[in-house]
């Protein structure tokens, strides 16, 4: 059964576009009804009953906050959400008032209009969001676990893409990419595997690709941080002081005593 | 002293114009009236000495006048005369002469109480008397006393014989006297027909001195020119060693009254000397004991004044506490101000120079608070102004609305990338606009960013790669308002240049208490002089207008050195080829009051 929503927008163009978002969604949501100010919205509320109503703010004769309030009389839990041009607070404060689902800023963003409506959804529907197809779905198939020398030859890839690519693109998600799997499952998996934080594992190869660049080059300080995986020098500085005790300066001329 | 502090020097001060005078005043009153008693004194004890000096010639001039008496009596010379001889050497008067001799002495005796006795020594050693024959032996040696030998050295003048005891009494205790004696001598033939010798009783001096008043006879001594005793009384008490010493002194033969250092202590000396007898009136008092009065002033004195400076001190302390203690306080302020701390006042309690310093001291942090915030807040007004100015000449909501439009239109069309420009501009203008929070989390931030950089990809499309790498626990730290965009646009400006790609980091990190937010580019880069040139603009003060190459990276170093302090700020490093690197750093603040899960302000 498909959720009947009341849109309720002056502009044709915009409700046009509402309906077609509407549309591309799945087959959950259907725009029983469209009206293009609140006085024919609550006609239409005389005749039919949607589960959700979709308002403007500004419009002729009616208003979306009046219009919220007169549904509110009438139907305590009907869901409303609003869509406005105003970020002002004063309308805020009262749509909160009325005890809307949703407080939508034009342009409208898609993925939000969107997750506006799941929520609504859920709400309407408890079994629905219940299911346990719909969380697994969400997830997808890149939940696969690994075990054994498995897991051990996908942490010794790990390891070994993290050695070689230092200055690379290192973040969790990444490297989840890189073996394709779950990145807080990689990271449990590491840690269970290594005993040692992925992260801290990170660092501490990039620190000593520095002690390297540092002993056996005249790089700059930003090169070194950069190329061991650094965007910021400073942080680079902070980090390397407290792994090595001492400055990159420092440790450069305790290790090319010769140059200096 | 130069060091001291302000209260040490006035309660010093104060301290010192109490104790000096009062000190100096009690000193002057004690010596002036020590003096005076002193003077008084030695005044009052040079007459009565000078009296009892007068009293004492009277009667020895009666005692000189007696003792030629018998020259001028022709029986007496005539009895004398007869044994003077020298067949009546062992010849003893007759009992008719004796008789004669007697009555003739008890006649010059007559009435004359301080006499004890009259003796005519003829030269054949016989002794004529008034004393009872029971109490004399008339025959008796008398030429080995003393007493003999002074009146033969005198050759006829009459002499004073100090104290001693006559050989011819025959008392059961031998009493002491005192005699006025000469040779007695034939008028005609100047031979020495014998002695006259009159004993007088010490009496003599008591009665004279009886009128004189215990305690300025303390010790009176009578003594001859050649220092010997003849009476001495002691009015008061004093140690043996003393009294010896007071008698062993030997003083002059003349008038005089002085302080003198006797036996280790002070005594007011007073001598009358008289010209007659040769006799000496000493009188010695003990400084200490004329001073007895003095002393008890003395103490009373130093109590009053020790009573004065206690009340005084106290006195000063209070006052040198009260009017240093609102100095005190604005030096405490002035040293905060000095921090940097402008927000000081000092509260004003009189109208005097320090009251009147006080009021400086406020008008002076308030206008330079003002000042500051002045400087400060004007430049957040004047982005305000021309915010103002902004929507004042074109209606937001007419903006979001025609933007809502050309998204659903887009939409309508299945035109999905310019559905997303759209709502990103609509983003951007709404958080630029909209809000005036100054901090907000750091997300929203990003959210804005991630909308300028999504309108920026629509623009370079695959040329253009971002990176975004951020803790997930860093979202929710406040940040200031529009820090990144001028980063953002920077890195994508340079670091794409003319390049086929171009790479851009934005991460963020927390180490410790700080927030590094950092902006890196792979593009041209700068060389080690043009990162020194932009070090250098970034401290430098924002130009009023004009000139806007850099002002952006200017203005945001210089809000966040303004807003958290030297230690906080913009860093940019680089490498030429390599590209550069901008880290914000920024203190970790607790999260932002009123920002929740529903911000839905904006």
């Amino acid at each position: 059964m498909a959720i009947k929503i009341l849109l309720v927008e002056d502009e044709d163009i915009i409700r046009t576009g509402l309906k077609s978002i509407i549309a591309q969604l799945s087959g959950d949501f259907e725009v029983a009804g469209e009206a293009a100010h609140g006085k024919e919205a609550l006609d239409y509320l005389q005749k039919e009953m949607p589960d959700l109503i979709v308002t403007d703010i500004r419009m002729r004769e009616m208003d979306g906050l009046t219009l919220a309030a007169k549904v509110r009389e009438r139907y305590p839990h009907m869901p409303i959400l609003i869509i406005s041009g105003h970020g002002d607070f004063e309308y805020a404060r009262q749509a909160i008032r009325y005890g809307v689902s949703d407080y939508l800023l034009k342009p409208i963003d898609r993925l939000a209009f969107v997750t506006a409506l799941e929520n609504v959804r859920r709400r309407l529907e408890p079994a629905l969001a219940a299911r346990p197809g719909q969380a697994e779905s969400e997830n997808d198939a890149e939940e696969r676990t690994v075990k054994g020398d498995d897991g051990r030859r996908l942490i010794r890839k790990v390891k070994e893409y993290i050695q070689a690519n230092p200055d690379k693109d290192l973040r969790l998600q990444t490297l989840a990419e890189v073996v394709n799997l779950n990145p807080a499952y990689l990271s449990q998996l590491f840690k269970q595997e290594t005993k040692v934080n992925l992260s801290d594992f990170i660092t501490e190869v990039r620190i000593d690709r520095a002690k390297y660049l540092l002993a056996n080059t005249d790089l700059k300080i930003y090169d070194v941080a950069r190329l061991a995986g650094y965007q910021s020098p400073k942080h680079f500085m902070l980090v390397f002081k407290q792994l090595a005790g001492t400055t990159p300066g420092a440790y450069r001329e305790e290790a090319q005593p010769q140059k200096f | 002293m130069k060091r001291w502090s302000l209260r040490k020097k006035m309660l010093t001060m104060f301290l010192l114009l109490i104790a000096v005078p009062l000190s100096l005043q009690g000193l002057i009153t004690y010596y002036e009236f020590a003096t005076t008693i002193e003077r008084r004194t030695a005044d009052s004890t040079t007459q009565i000495a000078g009296q009892i000096n007068r009293n004492l010639d009277r009667t020895l001039m009666e005692m000189q006048r007696l003792s030629l008496m018998p020259v001028y009596d022709q029986r007496v010379l005539m009895i004398l005369n007869k044994y003077s001889l020298p067949e009546n050497a062992r010849t003893w008067p007759s009992l008719d002469e004796r008789e004669k001799m007697f009555l003739y002495i008890s006649g010059l005796a007559y009435n004359r109480p301080e006499v004890k006795g009259i003796q005519l020594i003829a030269n054949n050693g016989f002794i004529f008397t008034n004393v009872d024959s029971s109490r004399m032996q008339f025959s008796v040696d008398v030429r080995s006393e003393d007493w003999y030998r002074r009146i033969s050295e005198a050759q006829g003048a009459w002499v004073v014989i100090p104290q001693h005891k006559p050989n011819y009494y025959t008392e059961n205790e031998p009493q002491t006297y005192f005699s006025v004696a000469r040779l007695i001598r034939e008028p005609d033939t100047d031979r020495i027909l014998g002695i006259i010798k009159i004993d007088l009783k010490l009496d003599v001096f008591r009665n004279i001195l009886s009128n004189v008043r215990a305690e300025e006879k303390c010790s009176l001594s009578i003594v001859n020119a050649s220092n010997e005793l003849f009476y001495n009384e002691s009015g008061c008490r004093l140690d043996a060693a003393t009294m010896k010493s007071l008698h062993e002194v030997e003083l002059p033969n003349e008038s005089f009254a002085r302080d003198m250092d006797i036996g280790g202590r002070r005594f007011l000396t007073v001598v009358d000397y008289s010209d007659f007898s040769g006799l000496k009136v000493i009188s010695f008092i003990p400084v200490s004991s004329l001073l007895k009065d003095t002393v008890a002033l003395r103490n009373f004195t130093l109590f009053i004044a020790g009573v004065f400076l206690v009340i005084a001190g106290i006195l000063a302390v209070f006052f040198a506490y009260r009017i240093s203690e609102p100095l005190v306080r604005l030096k405490k302020k002035m040293m905060l101000v000095e921090r940097g701390d402008f927000q000081q006042n000092v509260p004003v309690g009189s109208q005097d120079e320090i009251g009147q310093l006080g009021k400086g001291f406020n008008r002076m942090t308030g206008e330079i608070n003002r000042l500051v915030k002045e400087v400060y807040e004007i430049g957040l007004k004047e982005k305000e102004a021309e915010l103002a100015a902004l929507q004042s000449q074109i209606n937001p909501h007419f903006i979001y609305n025609t933007l809502e439009s050309i998204n659903m239109m887009a939409i309508g069309k299945s035109n999905y990338d310019v559905s997303d420009m759209v709502t990103a501009l609509g983003k951007m203008l709404r958080y630029t606009v909209d809000k005036y929070d100054r901090l907000v989390p750091l997300s929203e931030e990003l959210d804005w960013v991630a909308s300028y950089v999504k309108i920026q990809q629509q623009r370079y499309g695959e040329r253009l790669h971002v990176v975004f790498d951020v803790e997930e626990d860093v979202r929710q730290l406040p940040v200031p308002k529009l820090l990144l965009q001028p980063l953002v646009e920077n890195a994508i400006v340079h670091g794409i240049g003319d390049k086929e790609q171009g790479n851009v980091w934005i991460s963020a990190v927390r180490f410790g208490e700080q927030l590094l937010l950092t902006v890196r580019d792979d593009g041209a880069g700068m060389t080690e002089e043009q990162i020194g040139h932009l070090r250098a603009s970034l401290s430098q003060p924002l130009p009023d207008g004009g000139h806007k190459r850099g002002l952006a990276l200017r203005n945001i170093a210089q809000r966040l050195v303004m807003m958290f302090g030297a230690d906080y700020g913009l860093e940019v490093d680089g490498s030429p080829g390599e590209g550069a690197a901008f880290t914000i750093t920024l203190p970790v603040m607790e999260r932002i009051e009123g920002y929740g899960d529903q911000n839905i302000a904006g």
